[in-house]
């Protein structure tokens, strides 16, 4: 009877040992695979911020190189600027120069000639910078615009003096009309269209 | 007699029950302790990650900066021939300012 109750015990017991060992081995296979998905998860995740970082810095990295080749534009750009306005620079330097030559007689007269057919001829009053010491042949110019313009002209150098670095204002007697042929005023003027031919003699290629 | 024996039976099934409940606690503490683990695992890659990612970005920005440093410096060589050419140009663009200015 004693033997028979052994018997018994020793077959639940074992199988209570076996459902247990079932148990911890679920357990361990749950376990791998919650390790396991973590470890997928992760990898993942971590994928996701490595290319995301790395898409930042390329956008990030086109932006730098973009100012630095907009940067370099502005530096070339401002720097013919720079040359052409040391190319003014000079040049008014040099007209100051010019209005010492021999060659500025010539000048003057066309410019008094040019702003005499501008204004149409007529009664005329010729200002000249201060310190102007050219002989003027006034008559002959006057001349040169009636045969242009077919209007009497008369030229007359006006006592009031203006400042300048040289060329001249022509003005009707009434002073309706002025046409400013300074060389400032010239410059000025005709700036826009030297800079573009100025900068092509510069920057040829 | 029976009596006895049902209690006998009674006792080893209670024992029986006590191994299940034992394995089962013990099972709960593997999950348990596989998802502490997992949880570590995961801050570790994805720190790792982090760590990887902030180099690649220093890598692709320091890249940028050497080759716009070059693009300026290469920019600034050029300007130095620019300025070396356009200044043998100089005394034609002179001319041109007066001539024109002066109408002769």
């Amino acid at each position: 009877m004693s033997t028979q109750v052994g018997k018994i015990e020793e077959i639940i017991i074992n199988e209570a040992k076996e459902k247990a060992e079932n148990i911890i081995v679920k357990a361990r296979e749950e376990a791998k695979k919650v390790l396991g998905k973590a470890e997928q998860e992760a990898k993942r995740e971590a994928e996701e911020i490595i290319s995301k970082k790395k898409t930042d810095a390329e956008a990030q990295a086109r932006r730098i190189l973009s100012e630095a080749k907009l940067e370099a534009r502005l530096k070339i750009l401002n720097a013919k600027e720079q040359l052409i306005s040391e190319a003014f620079d000079k040049a008014l330097e040099k007209l100051k120069e010019f209005s010492q030559s021999a060659q500025y007689k010539t000048a003057l007269e066309n410019l008094i000639k040019d702003a005499a057919i501008i204004i149409r001829g007529g009664d005329l009053e010729v200002l000249l910078p201060e310190n102007t010491n050219v002989d003027l042949d006034l008559s002959k110019i006057a001349k040169e615009v009636e045969e242009q313009t077919g209007v009497k002209t008369s030229l007359n150098i006006s006592k009031e003096r203006i400042r300048s670095i040289g060329g001249v204002i022509v003005r009707s007697k009434d002073r309706l009309l002025t046409v400013d042929n300074t060389f400032e005023a010239r410059l000025e003027r005709l700036r826009e269209q030297l800079r573009v031919n100025v900068a092509n003699l510069l920057f040829k290629t | 007699m029976a009596d006895k024996l049902l209690e006998l039976i009674s006792d080893v099934e209670t024992k029986a029950n006590e191994i299940i409940s034992e394995a089962e606690k013990k099972a709960e503490e593997i999950i348990n302790q596989a998802k502490k683990e997992a949880e570590k695992i995961k801050e570790k890659i994805l720190k790792d990650a982090e760590i990887e990612a902030e180099k690649i970005w220093k890598d692709i920005l320091a890249r940028a900066e050497v080759e716009a440093k070059k693009i300026i410096e290469e920019v600034e060589k050029d300007i130095e021939k620019l300025r070396v050419e356009a200044r043998k140009q100089f005394d034609g663009a002179i001319k041109l300012i007066i001539d024109t200015v002066t109408g002769v």
